[in-house]
This record gives structure tokens, sequence and C-alpha cells, in this order.
């Protein structure tokens, strides 16, 4: 998925998180952000308009004392008094996986076209799993697979069963890839083809033979096997 | 309360003079299960009555009760039906080893269910061994067998069916999964049912039928009235049309290429339900002269354009039932409003992911609002939209005041939604439709706020089944929803990822909840603890944690699986099952089971 990885990097971030000592800049009395509620943009886990700097950038974690955390978000500032290191490192996590997340909410839908074409042409046991897969590189990339909201894209809108198998039949009558009618068989439903030029092929009496010829539940049988 | 409740007790029977015989053939005329759930209530006596003369169950879940439980207080019980699998795996999201089997229930008809006389199995697993044990005990009362979307079975069975079961009116195949290994089963149906009135093995992919078996049933069975099949060719049937005389509902075949055409097909003069597999543009006019006489039409699986379904569905006044997919599009939804003034069920399925990219084949707010406006006996609507609006859901609740089952579900193809979130849409419909039963709503993050989600649950007063998907943005939108839904027995979430302690609330919350199955949750700690706090008497939990599976696809192509975590829960009377599936190959399959004893 490196289209994906390319594209949140090339956004301006204009959440930056610091850390650093100083003094407290007017804020609502919020000390640990551990203890209190986090800013409402925070909490309302939308983070449409609001993006974060990558880990690598703009970000100060190593100085030194209980320490100030400033976020300056989309022209506000809020300073945070005492934050451990450990809850810094979850902040900004939750901040990239959430910025990553919710730019892939609006190229996803791009993505899935470019980036897996092999992908959507899976059998149709794999209904759910076509844009699954295309959502698992998406979930490696990340460590935390708990992100809530922003990753809800990731659950395709799967084809029944049912619907599933005739779209295979049907890229099959295209293509052209019915078998060819098995002689020695009278008396069953197996041989009418479309390239065929007889026009009744009841020599044999039986149902044609469909692309899928043997259908078990799990795993799909591929069309062409007789 | 109790004072009174003696008092009314003891005046029904000196006021009313009802004796057990009198009451007995009143609520032989009571069929609807949950009227005669009330009536079992009343008193220990009407209780008993109802017990002996309830002649149908449905079980919802087989897993909710066990074969002798369902005995012992139903003993002449006619016809039953059972389910197994969650609805979910009709999408290939449950593992075919889930379970659902019906032996032990076969067990239970075979040795003591003796007046029973229909027998229906959906999404369950069967044996042949099952099928002969049904046929050896049952056989020759046996009228109805429906194996609905079930599998583990063979041709094999089905041979016992076809020899011992000779008194059968139906025999329902539909979407099961059958391995197949000769045709001598529908053999032996031709050559002992005289009978048979329904015969349907679509969607199964039997191809070792023979037609002379599919004319011979046509022949002796002189009621013959419905029959669907699996793909064949249309011009090897036309002999097995012409038997069949008072055929009315046919489905399957199929239409290759064939140089002379179909003008030699004929079909029987009462035919009035049909669909016909891979018919296309060329074929679709052998239809025409019927067409005024359809009440229903299966274009699922047929290959039509837009301007196909326009040239056929106006020719077609007296439609009722019409199911195709979305490449009917706003235009041929307008067709359908004009035209199918007596429509009562409609089911547009999205076609596949590559289809559909120009905007004719889509469906859309445009064709919603025709659609209510032209339809107005509308009772099932199940539509996959590629854009919606709020105007167009308000016009359903404006408009279409029969709709017991409404479903939607919005495609992603489209980036942009003209109108979202659609809150004020979907209050609008639930409030418009009163007599809403089972409901589903299948959107995208935005599509719906939590005060949107709150709405559903304020205003669902009548509604038993829901599917919600990308609903609501938080949790405080299913605590809002969980204060309403008074009637919600069963609800599917998927996609809304709300935290272990919100669905555990909730349910907690949901008075008439009895089953409930979420795809994908936010899961916050590894031993999931917060769900513990939905534990309760009587109420299963499986969990089939996030897991990640390695196929080969077609192209031969590794392709890594994501398959999230889901969750189901249910009552039961039987406590835990023990029939989990083992590990499977990679399948890293565990299952969590939690149930809190009280001592009382």
């Amino acid at each position: 998925m490196e289209g994906e990885a390319g594209s949140y990097e090339d956004v301006k971030p204009n959440v930056v998180a610091k850390q650093s000592n100083g003094d407290v800049v007017g804020d609502n009395g919020v000390g640990n952000l551990g203890s209190v509620e986090a800013p409402d943009f925070l909490s309302k886990k939308n983070f449409q308009n609001c993006s974060v700097a990558t880990p690598a950038s703009g970000l100060n974690s190593t100085s030194p004392a209980p320490s100030q955390l400033t976020i300056f978000y989309d022209g506000h500032v809020c300073v945070f008094d005492a934050i451990p290191v450990e809850k810094v490192r979850e902040i900004m996590l939750i901040a990239a996986t959430g910025a990553a997340n919710s730019v892939d909410m609006k190229k996803v839908a791009t993505d899935c076209a470019t980036t897996s074409p092999v992908l959507t042409r899976s059998p149709s046991l794999q209904s759910t799993a076509t844009a699954t897969a295309l959502a698992s590189p998406q979930a490696q990339v990340y460590p935390t697979n708990r992100t809530p909201f922003c990753k809800l894209k990731e659950l395709p809108i799967a084809r029944r069963h049912s619907l599933q198998r005739f779209f295979e039949k049907r890229r099959d009558r295209l293509v052209n890839r019915n078998p060819y009618p098995n002689p020695s068989t009278p008396k069953s439903f197996d041989d009418t083809k479309a390239n065929l030029s007889a026009a009744t092929s009841s020599e044999s009496g039986c149902f044609g033979k469909s692309p899928v010829a043997q259908e078990e539940f799990h795993p799909k049988a591929p069309a062409h096997v007789a | 309360m109790g004072e009174n409740y003696n008092e009314l007790k003891k005046s029904t029977a000196s006021q009313t003079g009802l004796t057990d015989v009198v009451l007995g053939w009143v609520m032989l005329y009571i069929d609807d299960p949950e009227d005669r759930s009330a009536v079992s209530l009343v008193c220990r006596r009407w209780y008993e009555l109802d017990a002996l003369t309830r002649k149908h169950i449905t079980v919802a879940l087989c897993y909710t009760t066990s074969p002798e439980r369902l005995r012992r207080r139903f003993p002449h019980l006619e016809s039953l039906k059972l389910k197994g699998k969650p609805r979910a795996a009709m999408f290939d999201m449950i593992p075919e080893d889930w379970g659902g089997y019906v032996t032990p229930w076969v067990k239970e008809i075979a040795e003591n269910l003796t007046c029973l006389k229909s027998v229906h199995f959906r999404r369950m697993i069967v044996n042949d061994s099952d099928l002969e044990v049904l046929g050896r005990s049952r056989g020759e009362v046996l009228r109805c067998l429906k194996l609905d979307k079930c599998s583990g079975f063979s041709t094999d069975g089905l041979l016992h069916v076809g020899r011992l079961c000779r008194q059968l009116r139906t025999l329902f195949l539909e979407d099961s999964s059958i391995i197949e290994k000769d045709g001598r089963w529908i053999h032996e149906i031709a050559m002992n049912n005289s009978v048979l009135e329904t015969l349907n093995f679509y969607m199964t992919d039997l191809v070792k039928v023979s037609f002379e078996d599919l004319q011979l049933i046509a022949r002796n069975c002189r009621n013959l009235v419905s029959v669907k099949i699996s793909d064949c060719e249309i011009l090897d049937l036309v002999g097995f049309f012409h038997a069949a005389a008072v055929l009315e509902e046919f489905n399957g075949g199929s239409f290759y290429d064939q140089p002379d055409g179909y003008a030699a097909v004929t079909f029987p003069s009462r035919l009035c339900r049909l669909g016909l597999t891979y018919m296309g543009k060329n074929e679709m006019p052998i239809v025409f002269p019927f067409a005024p006489l359809f009440k229903e039409l299966d274009l699922l699986y047929a290959l039509l354009d837009t301007e196909d379904h326009c040239l056929l569905i106006q020719r077609c006044p007296n439609l009722e039932v019409l199911k195709t997919r979305n490449v009917i599009g706003d235009r041929g939804l307008e067709v359908v409003a004009r035209s199918c003034k007596q429509l009562k069920r409609l089911r547009i399925e999205a076609d596949a992911e590559e289809e559909g990219m120009e905007d004719e084949g889509l469906v859309s707010q445009t064709g919603l609002m025709a659609l209510a406006q032209g339809c107005l006996k509308l009772e099932h609507l199940a539509v996959y939209v590629s854009d919606i609006t709020n105007a167009s859901l308000e016009y359903i609740g404006t408009y279409l005041k029969n709709m017991c089952d409404f479903r939607l579900v919005l495609l992603d193809q489209k980036e942009r939604i003209t109108d979202l979130p659609l809150d004020k849409g979907v209050r609008a419909l639930l409030r418009g439709c009163g007599k809403l039963r089972r409901f589903a709503l299948h959107l995208r993050p935005g599509g719906l706020t939590d005060a949107g989600l709150g709405y559903i649950g304020k205003y669902s007063w009548n509604i038993r089944w829901m599917l919600l998907g990308y609903v609501g943005e938080s949790d405080a939108g299913l605590l809002e929803f969980s204060k309403g839904c008074p009637k919600l027995q069963k609800l599917e979430i998927g996609g809304c990822f709300f935290s272990e302690h919100a669905l555990a609330a909730a349910m907690i919350r949901l008075t008439s909840l009895r089953y409930l199955w979420v795809l994908g949750y936010r899961e916050l700690s590894q031993s999931s603890r917060d769900l513990l706090a939905m534990t309760r008497l009587f109420w299963n939990i499986e969990l089939v944690p996030a897991r990640r599976v390695v196929k080969t696809d077609r192209v031969g192509e590794v392709v890594v699986v994501e398959h999230p975590g889901h969750l189901l829960a249910y009552y039961s009377l039987e406590g835990p099952r023990i029939d989990f599936p083992d590990l499977i190959f990679r399948l890293n399959y565990q299952r969590i089971s939690l149930y809190r004893s009280i001592s009382l």
C-alpha cells in the first residue's frame, strides 16, 4: 500500500504536539491529560480537518523533567502540564493513526481501484475478502488495530454468495471459458455450450455443464475444471 | 395486580363457560406465532392447550433450545422450521463448520415427532445419513422437505428422499451446496412421486439431471405448479414445458448462443412467475406474450441492461414481485413506478464491483422518489443505492404506508454522496412507515450521526429485526439507540466499531433483544473483559476474534484476508453449545462462551 503511505505524507500537518518545559499558556485548567477529558476535537473522533504531523516531524519527546505538552490545532493552542512520556506516546500514536485514516477515508475509494486490481477478481469465497484484503495492508502498517471510527471504511459491502457465483459464471461466459461437451455421459444435463454450433445439444439429454461444475462450499472450485 | 389476576381467572372460567374442548377448537384458528405466544401465557391450562394444538414452530436459532425440549412442549407438531448459521453465512462470513447440525433434530423427529409432515432446515448442515433417517421414519407422511441454503449432503442423500418420501408435495433445495454424484435421485422422484407440486433445485449447480426425468415428473405430477432448476439449455426443456400443463412458476434454465434462436420455445399457458438465467436482450422477446400475466419476475441472473429492463417491465402491469440488479437504474425504476401499480416486493441487488461505473446502471434518490410515488402497495423493499438524499427517504415515509420490510445499502463507489447525514430522512421514514417490522440500513462514515441513531431507536416501535452498518459516530449513539426499539428481538451490527462496554450496555437496555450479532467491534482488552458486563443467565456469547487468513485466489496470487472479529450472543435454554469447530488449518479459532449462573 505504498500509494496510501505516500498520500498522507503530502498533507501539511496543522497539528503539532510539542512537549517542552515552559509556562502554561492559558487553557481550561487542564493539567494531566490522563485524568481529564481530552479537548473536544480529540474526543469527537472526527479527524477530517485534522492531520497530525508524522512522528518524524515536529515532535520533541526527549526533553528532560516531567514536561509540558503543547498542541497546536486549527489555530488554537492547548498546553498540558506534567504529562508523562508514555501518555504522550499514546497521544501521538492515536493522532498518527487518526490522521492517516482520515486521509484514507477520502482516498480509499480511488485507492481501491488502483492498488489492487488483482484482488477484486478473487473468487466469490473472498467476496468479503476482496475489500478486506485491500484493508489488510493498512492494518499491517499501523500497530494499533483498534482505532475506532476512522477504520470504518475497511469493511466491504458484501455480496451474497449466490450473486458472487453468478458474477463468476457471467465472467466465464464472456471470456468463453465454458467447458467443451462431455461426450461420454448420456442422459444428463451436461453438454450445452455457447461455443458449439449444434443447436439442440440433446445428444446427451442432460443439463448443460455449468461453468462451475461441482461446487463445494469451502473452498470454491475453479470454473474450468470439468 | 395479583388479586385482580386471580379474580379474572375465576371469572373467565365461570363466565365464558368455555370448556377445554371448545377452547381447543378456537385455538386451532389462531396461527400467528405472536398470538399463540400470548395465548400460552394466560394461564397453565391455556399453555397446555396451546402446546397440544400448536401446528407449526419456527426456531430462529437452533441452539436456543433442544430437540427434547421442543418435543416435550409440542408433541403433536406438524411443521418445523429450524435455522442454523447466522444470516452472515449467506455473505461468506461464517465458516462452513460453524455449526447448525440437523442430526440431533432428525433423531428426535424420527423417534418422537410422529405428526410431523413438514420440515424446513435453513442454513444448516445436513448429512446423507440424516436424510436416510428422515426418509425411513417419516417418509410415508412427509409432505414438505426444504433444505434451504444447507450443505453437507450429496445426491446419495437425495436418493433416499426420492425413494422413501413418495408423498412429497414440496421438495426445496434452493441455494444448497450439494455434492453431485449422479442424477439417480431425480429419477427416483420421477418413478415414485405423482403428487409433487413444487420442485426447486435452483442455484445448486446440479448438472447430472436428465431432461427425460424432468419431463416424466411433469407428466406424472398433475399438480406440478412450481419448478426451479439449475442451469440447462432452455431449448432442451421444450418437452418439459409441453408436459407441465399447469405450471405457473419457473426459474432457471439458461440461454446460450443458438443459431436458430429460441422461437421454438413455448411456455405453459398459466406461467406467471418467471426467472430465466442469462436471458439477454435477444431472448427477451420470447417472454413478451406472457408479460401481462406476470406476477413475479426474477431478473437477478439475467443479462439485461437498463433499456431492456424498461422494455420488459412496461409490459408487466400485474407485477407483484420484482427482483433484479441495480442495472435497472433510475430510469427502470421510473418505468416500474409508472407500470407496476400492484408491486408488493422489490429487491434490487448490487452488481459486481467492476460493473456499473456509468450512471445509467445505478439506482439513486431519483429512482426511489419515483418508486415511492408510484408503487403505493409496496411492502418489501431492499435496494442497493449509489446515491441518496434525505428527501427520498421522506418520500418513502410519506407514500409507502404498507412498508413492513425496508433495507437500504449505500454503495461505496461514489466518493461524495449528495446529502449526508441521513438523520432527517431516516426519522421521517420510520415515523411514516408505521408497519415496519424489519429494517436494514448500511451507510458509511458520516452517513448517520449519533442523533440519527437515536432517532432509529426512538421511532422503531414495531421493528423486530434490524441490521445496522456504519451508522452513528460513537458509543453515545448506540446508547441513545438502545433506549428505544421496544420490540427489537434480533440486531445485527456491522462496521460500527462500538466499544465492548457500549455493546454490553445496549444489550441490557434493549428489552426484547434475544439475538445480537456484531461484525467488527472495538476490542479494548485482550480478554474481552468489558464484554463480561453483558453476561447474564441464559445468554450465550460466542466470540470469534479478528483473524488473518491466507488464501490463493484464482489468478494464483496469495491474498491475505483480514476477517474482523465478530460476536454472536443469544438467549438459550440449553446453555453454551458444545459443537464448536476445532482449529481449522490456519484459522486461529477461539471461542469464549460466557454465562453467569445465579445461585438462587
